[in-house]
């Protein structure tokens, strides 16, 4: 065994679940004669282990090798086993590289495309026509046609998707050509370091050097002055060597609060296109395409079903649709309305449904007509006993309370009576319909 | 003897970071055991699904590297996240991949840079997506970490005490992201299934909790998991000390110690 298990061993065992699966976990080790080179995923867990740690792993490690010297080290790194078998789907091919000291610094995320963004996954609608429209032009002519393209709208519409279409599409028609889609935060991290690490000028020359830049949720670069200077030269550079770029946003470009006039106005320099939430239509399109991708046959009333309840994005619309699929395939229950209705229930609720004592008691009462005060009081007719052993008993299965508080939420009364009041439920609703009736409505009305 | 088979831990120097729990602790001049068990697994071996069994199906799949769809897992508290969490967290460990665990509960301790590269692993797992809500920094930092993992294609698991639309987070950007792949309520264990959750880690830490003594803890204390589970390393703590079996006389009368230090705080 190497001699890195042997010590994650016994770190497993002298650490809480917590701290071995927050710390160790995500160190990789790389074995040699005799050292053992330990990396970690970023600075804050190197510090944490070389404080916290490094002193046992040390100890650990001597043990192991019977007093041999096995030198340690630590640093940032990964060596890339993420996968268990195969090659990470996700990523194309790295972009070529024209400068050795660049592709240092930049390979690590190239373009960064999801295969599953292209245009022919893309569902046409009302709402998104002219975002489609213009998107496809870009595509055609790069550069020429919208410089920049500027869509926006709110979460979940559809605009990464679109913009990687734009990129995917120019890479088939354009295949070496310098294409990079990230997201605005990844951009101003990037530049954080190239400054930290004294690289700014490859930085520029990286970002400067492209063919078509894809630059997602524009609004992160709110306030970040020093960013937003430095994309302002950089977007200059592209407009003029006619490199095609592209924006996305949560909002119209005047209106995106702490970014400098001078970028705001050229965000707008091409065409600024609107995506809107998708209508009825189109979201029953989106879901037949998305079924029809997975091989599922989803009926129409079911897709009309959905169609109606998720409305206001399609995130959402296809979270939906996954929970949908995922509860059938491991039930192997066919997809009907009622079987969506189960499975989305709690997707369907707008807040989460807190059950507590007041709330029992006072739906108890309401149900059966009574007075909240009547359920705690000493009066022990049938009338009032009853619902008060039922509600008890909805207490002791929808809360956590120890039988004792319930018992004296309810006038004081003892932990044996509580536990009499549920014996006696159970047989009552094995025996009487009412009583089972009236506990299921309960049960229903409490937690739906 | 009583104890054989137990295995008594050697004290450590690492600290937990958690506060320890007095509750019931033995007083007076007693040795006191360790701080915390390491007897205690948090594998899928020692989680009951129960009626979570698809929850738990697709967390294992997921664990064991297939799909990359993200799960948000939702519900009360002592439904079990954090153990299934951690139980993804050891399935991934075993293929000898790279994994962590994110406890949210603790991000005072932790700098954003703790969530910088976290996509060079196999999978994260964020437990606890509630503490963050309304930390602007820290939902501005997840949002960030949740793209670069879906550009990765590096699975991520989250939990939350809340369901996604009832989640607290204000961004609207990592909000509505939450529901995007898969979502899962937990629901709580019944009666039956917390009885046999304890038994198990009774079992684990090699001692045996008897039917009668289940039955008279869990008619008298809150019946929340965590704190039956509480209740379970108290009643181990003072049966080690006290080198007696649980009986339920010895629990009534650790109950009625507790519940005496209670009265007088």
């Amino acid at each position: 065994m190497s001699v890195w298990k042997t010590c994650l061993e016994k770190l497993e065992g002298e650490l809480s679940p917590q701290q071995f699966n927050t710390w160790i976990r995500p160190l990789q080790a790389v074995e040699r004669n005799n050292s053992l080179q330990l990396l970690a995923p970023n600075r804050f867990v190197l510090d944490w282990i070389n404080e916290k740690y490094r002193p046992r792993i040390e100890e650990l490690l001597e043990l192991s090798v019977n007093g041999q010297k096995l030198s340690l080290s630590l640093k940032i790194g990964s060596h890339g086993v993420k996968k268990p078998t195969g090659e990470h789907p996700g990523r194309l091919r790295q972009t070529q590289e024209t400068d050795q000291s660049q592709s240092r610094v930049y390979k690590k995320h190239p373009r960064n495309l999801n295969r599953k963004f292209t245009f022919s996954s893309f569902v046409e609608g009302k709402s998104n026509q002219l975002a489609l429209a213009a998107s496809t032009q870009v595509s055609e002519n790069p550069g020429t046609s919208y410089n920049p393209l500027f869509v926006y709208g709110g979460v979940g519409l559809g605009k990464t998707h679109l913009m990687q279409a734009i990129g995917h599409s120019i890479l088939e028609q354009h295949p070496g050509a310098n294409v990079a889609y990230l997201h605005s935060e990844r951009f101003v991290a990037d530049m954080v370091k190239a400054l930290q690490h004294h690289t700014i000028n490859e930085f520029k020359h990286y970002y400067r050097s492209l063919d078509v830049l894809l630059i997602d949720d524009v609004q992160f670069f709110a306030g970040k002055e020093r960013t937003q200077e430095e994309f302002f030269y950089t977007f200059n550079t592209l407009l003029e060597g006619q490199n095609q770029v592209v924006l996305t946003c949560d909002r119209y470009p005047k209106e995106v609060n702490g970014i400098e006039e001078r970028l705001q106005s050229r965000f707008s320099w091409g065409l600024t296109v609107a995506i809107a939430p998708p209508e009825f239509e189109t979201r029953v399109a989106i879901l037949k395409s998305k079924t029809e991708d997975a091989n599922i046959k989803l009926p129409d009333e079911v897709a009309f079903f959905i169609a109606e309840r998720f409305r206001s994005n399609v995130r959402e619309l296809e979270g939906a649709l996954n929970r949908v699929i995922a509860n059938s395939n491991l039930t192997g229950q066919p997809i009907s309305i009622e079987f969506c209705q189960q499975a989305l229930r709690d997707l369907l609720l707008l807040q989460d449904k807190q059950v507590t004592l007041e709330n029992i008691q006072k739906i108890v009462a309401e149900y059966y007509k009574i007075k909240v005060a009547d359920l705690l009081s000493k009066r022990r007719n049938r009338s009032i006993t009853r619902p008060r052993q039922i509600a008890m008993t909805l207490a002791k299965e929808l809360t956590n309370h120890s039988l004792p508080e319930i018992g004296s939420a309810f006038g004081d009364r003892d932990h044996t009576t509580v536990l009499h009041a549920c014996r006696k439920i159970i047989e009552l609703r094995k025996n009487e319909n009412r009583i089972e009736e009236d506990y299921k409505n309960l049960v229903n009305i409490l937690t739906t | 003897m009583l104890l054989s088979g137990r295995s008594q831990q050697l004290p450590l120097t690492f600290s937990d970071g958690q506060g320890e729990d007095n509750l019931g602790q033995p007083s007076g001049s007693q040795q006191l055991p360790l701080a915390f068990n390491r007897c205690d697994v948090y594998d899928f071996e020692s989680y009951i699904p129960g009626i979570n069994k698809n929850a738990v199906d697709y967390l294992l799949n997921a664990a064991k590297g297939y799909g990359d769809k993200n799960i948000y897992i939702w519900g009360e508290e002592g439904a079990g996240k954090s153990h299934l969490l951690q139980a993804v967290c050891n399935s991934v460990a075993e293929t000898g991949r790279p994994c962590v665990y994110l406890p949210l509960t603790q991000i005072s301790d932790f700098t954003r840079e703790m969530f910088s590269s976290l996509e060079e692993l196999s999978l994260v797992c964020m437990d606890d997506m509630d503490e963050i809500a309304g930390k602007e920094d820290w939902e501005t930092a997840a949002f960030n970490l949740f793209n670069r993992l879906k550009d990765a294609q590096t699975p991520l698991i989250m939990s939350s005490r809340r369901s996604p639309n009832g989640s607290l987070i204000r961004l609207p950007d990592l909000k509505s992201r939450l529901s995007w792949d898969l979502t899962f309520r937990l629901q709580p264990m019944d009666e039956a299934l917390k009885i046999a959750a304890l038994k198990r880690r009774a079992e684990t830490r090699g001692f045996e909790l008897t039917d009668g003594v289940v039955e008279y803890l869990i008619k008298r204390v809150s019946r929340d998991a965590h704190n039956l589970f509480r209740w379970l390393d108290r009643l181990d703590k003072h049966s080690l000390i006290a080198q007696k079996k649980l009986t339920v006389p010895f629990v009534k009368q650790i109950l009625e110690e507790s519940e005496k230090i209670m009265s007088t705080r």
